[in-house]
């Protein structure tokens, strides 16, 4: 009979809570790079202008999730001034705006606007950045 | 920026002119105009209601470092649209009611897309004499 032996562990698995990033498009990485300028930002005339790791991680999470199934058109990001990030498009008067809020006890939302329309919204998923953003680009 | 409440301006005139300031330069485009961002609420800023002043240099003087430019805000125009202006000091004022973004996220992006429709950026903002420039433009003769 032979003797079972334990194979060496050479490969332990991520810790769950770590965020696995797949690779990105040519064009997300250059959205990515500016998004990360974000993390560096000097605060400035008492509003907190650099993102939390909490907007930034989210944003990042929302954007390559989308570019994973289509070519994103380009966003404006801005800094919220209390940590958090707007990330927002606009296209033939189509508005659609993603808010990464920066603490975990706030919700991040995505609004959105038809040309000469108000404003709707719901709370942010990544399912339904995807639909807004073929919304936008239709 | 103030304890609130206090009673709103009824004796501002319909013509009276009120500044908000563009106070981080991410607030601009990159053609250089402004984003509706600027007139979101912000809890360090805007704690009882939008932050505006009655002179362009109060405007300038809420901030210890260089705004990026002033927009005015008519108070008729303001009351037509539903909202009213609160004075809390002589050159500070809220305007009300307008909801933060945890409030009513889609209604305030609403407010502050209409705020900014109806503003007008400020000429010379920066200059020393800007409040007597803006009124000679408003007065001609």
């Amino acid at each position: 009979m032979e003797a079972t032996t334990t194979p060496p562990i050479l490969h332990r698995p991520a810790p769950t809570y770590h965020l696995v990033f797949r690779p990105a498009s040519t064009d997300t990485i250059g959205f990515i790079k500016e998004l990360d300028t974000l993390l560096t930002l000097e605060n400035y005339n008492g509003f907190a202008l650099q993102a939390t790791l909490h907007a930034y991680e989210n944003a990042r999470r929302y954007l390559e999730s989308a570019s994973n199934v289509m070519v994103l058109p380009q966003p404006e990001f801005t800094p919220d001034g209390e940590g958090g990030i707007d990330i927002e498009w606009e296209n033939n008067g189509r508005r659609l705006a993603l808010s990464c809020r920066a603490q975990d006890n706030q919700s991040d939302f995505i609004s959105w606007r038809e040309p000469g329309g108000q404003y709707d919204g719901d709370a942010a998923s990544e399912t339904l950045l995807k639909d807004k953003l073929d919304w936008l680009t239709r | 920026m103030d304890a609130n409440p206090h009673p709103p301006a009824e004796d501002y005139p319909c013509d009276k002119i009120l500044f908000r300031a563009i106070p981080y330069d991410t607030l601009l485009r990159k053609n250089g105009t402004p984003k509706d961002g600027v007139f979101l609420l912000r809890a360090t800023s805007d704690p009882n209601g939008l932050s505006v002043t009655t002179t362009i240099r109060a405007c300038r003087e809420q901030f210890d470092r260089p705004i990026f430019g002033i927009l005015s805000l008519h108070v008729g125009r303001l009351r037509d649209y539903g909202v009213e202006a609160f004075p809390s000091t002589e050159t500070h004022v809220n305007i009300r009611p307008i909801p933060t973004r945890d409030e009513n996220e889609p209604l305030a992006r609403q407010i502050a897309a209409d705020l900014m429709a109806m503003s007008r950026p400020v000429e010379n903002w920066d200059a020393e004499n800007a409040d007597e420039l803006f009124t000679a433009r408003k007065n001609p003769n």
